[in-house]
């Protein structure tokens, strides 16, 4: 369990329960972590974990001026998914209508899914437009088709594993959670962002 | 007036101006003078008497229903204070008129139109009556009720009458209703329905469009939310909105975030172990079975008309050097696991000019589907300012999707 852990991390997987279980099961060890966390930093790597425990990946150990461009290719990567993955996030709310944002082992039937996003003109809009953004120079106007494409897209970045015999459900992985957490930096650290989260969207604001 | 004590002196006010009232109610309508303004003043503000056309004054709704109640008078269509209802006995009271008009029944078009006239007032009535209520409810905001889930009932239950006030207007201002009161035999009711109903319909309208909306936005805030989702929301309305343009600076100024650095998977998984004796053997017992990869042969044929016994003559399309290096070029992505600049492999083939080749690859991107199967870079000329309308393409960069 121990290399397979090591070999996952190196390869760049975030580990969760949706992902993979038995060495989500592992790395929950706190000494289990340690062990492969000191192993890991020998080669310049430590394990940390999403905000809440919810997925590990390895992050440099001591991020510095050798590092600064090798860091600057992966926020290149990673800020790539930030605007594509927050309208995934906010379409999912509108076509659920529901007030639970997507995380990790949340289930996305594809079928049912699309017939939400066809109900309403605005979900098809916004659902063409992130087809746009996700898949360059992607020709399909079909509902179900772009959300297949798009749905594809997100589990070759690591945010979705399809899931079932039917291939049909898609599942969010520890990753979501991971994004989340970049969510947290860009709204403490984006001039303006964090007013935004002043509007009165609580319960009980009315009481 | 809700108040305990103001009851004594409303039924005070119309014992005093019982005449009034009666002569009101047996009329249709009083006609404001010299004689009864005050009276009529009180009585309006006391919301007794409704304004009509030409200073003439009309009870409202309920003071009107209790004393059908007193008098035992006989409603046709009668029924009880709905705006749908309320439509539906005014459009019988339009057919009837209009049948009535059709026939030449003068007697019946008299009586036909006082009733259609008055049911026209009972419906503005009505919609001012919700409007006002809507607007009193909101401006309390559930005051009278302490829970969350009470307030969520009573919310919905508005937003419910809000729809159906909403269906109620289209109704009215349908075309075919416009039609119908627009004919000349009908004119005084038409009249009535232009100034009464099709008049404030815009207003009506807009006002309602408002209140559904500060009620739907009270439902959300009535609702459990979590505060990631608030989050998200927040975040998504604020980029929506023009927010921050350059979120990567953010991310280059402060790197500092573990989801921010996360190894990336690298492009190329391990490799050969042909450095010891039992990986070299094992490789060789791949090896045997491994069949070599033929790189297709360029194909060249002479143009022009293909000829086949018995059947007619075509043109073949010549398979261009581009098209063929681009199948070429895939291969070599597929095998190099690794970013391939199309530009540097290009440049070292004689068969094809890298600009011209550049073209048949963006065509390739934004014609086929199989480009999914690849990550693609686009690399602008660095030497032109982002802000320039127009960039250049400087070299286009392919990596097999993992």
């Amino acid at each position: 369990m121990f290399s397979d852990a090591i070999n996952a991390l190196i390869d760049g997987h975030i580990i969760c329960r949706v992902t993979k279980p038995d060495l989500f099961d592992y790395l929950a060890e706190k000494s289990h972590r340690d062990r492969v966390s000191s192993y890991l930093q020998q080669i310049g790597w430590r394990v940390v974990s999403t905000h809440n425990q919810s997925g590990y990946f390895l992050v440099p150990h001591r991020p510095g001026e050798d590092t600064k461009s090798a860091l600057n290719s992966m926020h290149k990567k990673i800020m790539g998914d930030v605007r594509p993955m927050i309208e995934f996030l906010t379409l999912c709310l509108a076509a659920t209508q529901s007030d639970s944002v997507l995380r990790p082992g949340d289930h996305i039937p594809e079928t049912k899914f699309a017939a939400l996003i066809d109900e309403s003109a605005k979900r098809r809009t916004d659902l063409q437009s992130l087809y746009a953004r996700l898949i360059r120079g992607g020709g399909k106007t079909n509902t179900t088709e772009m959300l297949r494409a798009v749905l594809r897209a997100l589990e070759q970045r690591g945010y979705l594993v399809e899931h079932g015999p039917s291939r049909e459900l898609f599942v969010a992985t520890g990753m979501v959670d991971a994004f989340h957490d970049l969510v947290d930096f860009l709204v403490e650290n984006t001039p303006g962002a964090e007013e935004t989260l002043d509007e009165p969207e609580v319960q009980g604001a009315l009481l | 007036m809700t108040a305990l004590t103001d009851i004594p002196r409303f039924l005070s006010l119309l014992s005093r101006n019982a005449d009034v009232i009666e002569a009101t109610y047996h009329d249709q309508s009083v006609l404001k003078t010299e004689e009864n303004e005050a009276a009529i003043r009180l009585l309006h503000k006391e919301r007794v008497l409704s304004p009509r056309e030409d200073g003439h004054y009309g009870l409202t709704r309920a003071l009107r229903d209790v004393l059908d109640d007193l008098t035992q008078r006989q409603k046709r269509f009668a029924i009880k204070g709905n705006i749908g209802e309320e439509i539906d006995r005014m459009e019988k009271l339009l057919t009837e008129l209009e049948a009535a008009a059709v026939e030449g029944r003068h007697e019946d078009i008299d009586r036909n139109s006082a009733d259609l006239i008055q049911s026209l007032y009972d419906v503005r009535e009505l919609i001012d009556a919700d409007l006002l209520q809507f607007d009193q409810v909101m401006t309390s905001r559930f005051s009278d009720v302490k829970t969350i889930d009470e307030k969520m009932r009573q919310n919905q239950h508005y937003l419910d009458r809000a729809d159906r006030l909403r269906k109620a207007l289209n109704r009215l201002n349908r075309t075919e209703a416009h039609e119908r009161f627009s004919r000349r035999d009908i004119s005084s009711a038409g009249h009535v329905y232009q100034n009464v109903i099709s008049g404030r319909m815009e207003a009506w309208t807009t006002s309602l469009l408002e209140i559904s909306d500060v009620f739907a936005s009270y439902m959300f805030s009535f609702r459990e939310i979590e505060t990631h989702t608030r989050k998200i929301r927040a975040f998504a309305k604020f980029l929506n909105e023009g927010g921050e343009p350059d979120l990567e600076q953010i991310a280059l100024d402060r790197p500092l975030c573990n989801a921010l650095m996360r190894k990336p998977p690298p492009g190329a998984k391990g490799w050969l172990d042909i450095y010891s004796e039992r990986g070299r053997r094992t490789l060789a017992v791949y090896c045997e079975d491994l069949k070599p990869i033929e790189e297709r042969t360029k194909t060249e044929r002479e143009a022009g008309q293909r000829v086949i016994l018995d059947s007619e003559p075509k043109t073949d399309d010549i398979v261009a050097a581009e098209e063929l290096a681009l199948t070429y070029l895939l291969n070599h992505v597929d095998k190099a696991g690794d970013w391939v600049s199309v530009h540097a492999w290009s440049a070292e083939r004689d068969d094809i000019r890298p600009e011209v080749f550049m073209e048949q690859v963006i065509s390739w991107i934004t014609t086929e589907e199989d480009e999914q199967l690849y990550q693609i870079v686009f690399d602008l000329d660095a030497g032109l300012s982002p802000k320039t309308a127009n960039q250049r393409l400087e070299d286009i960069r392919l990596c097999r999707a993992a």
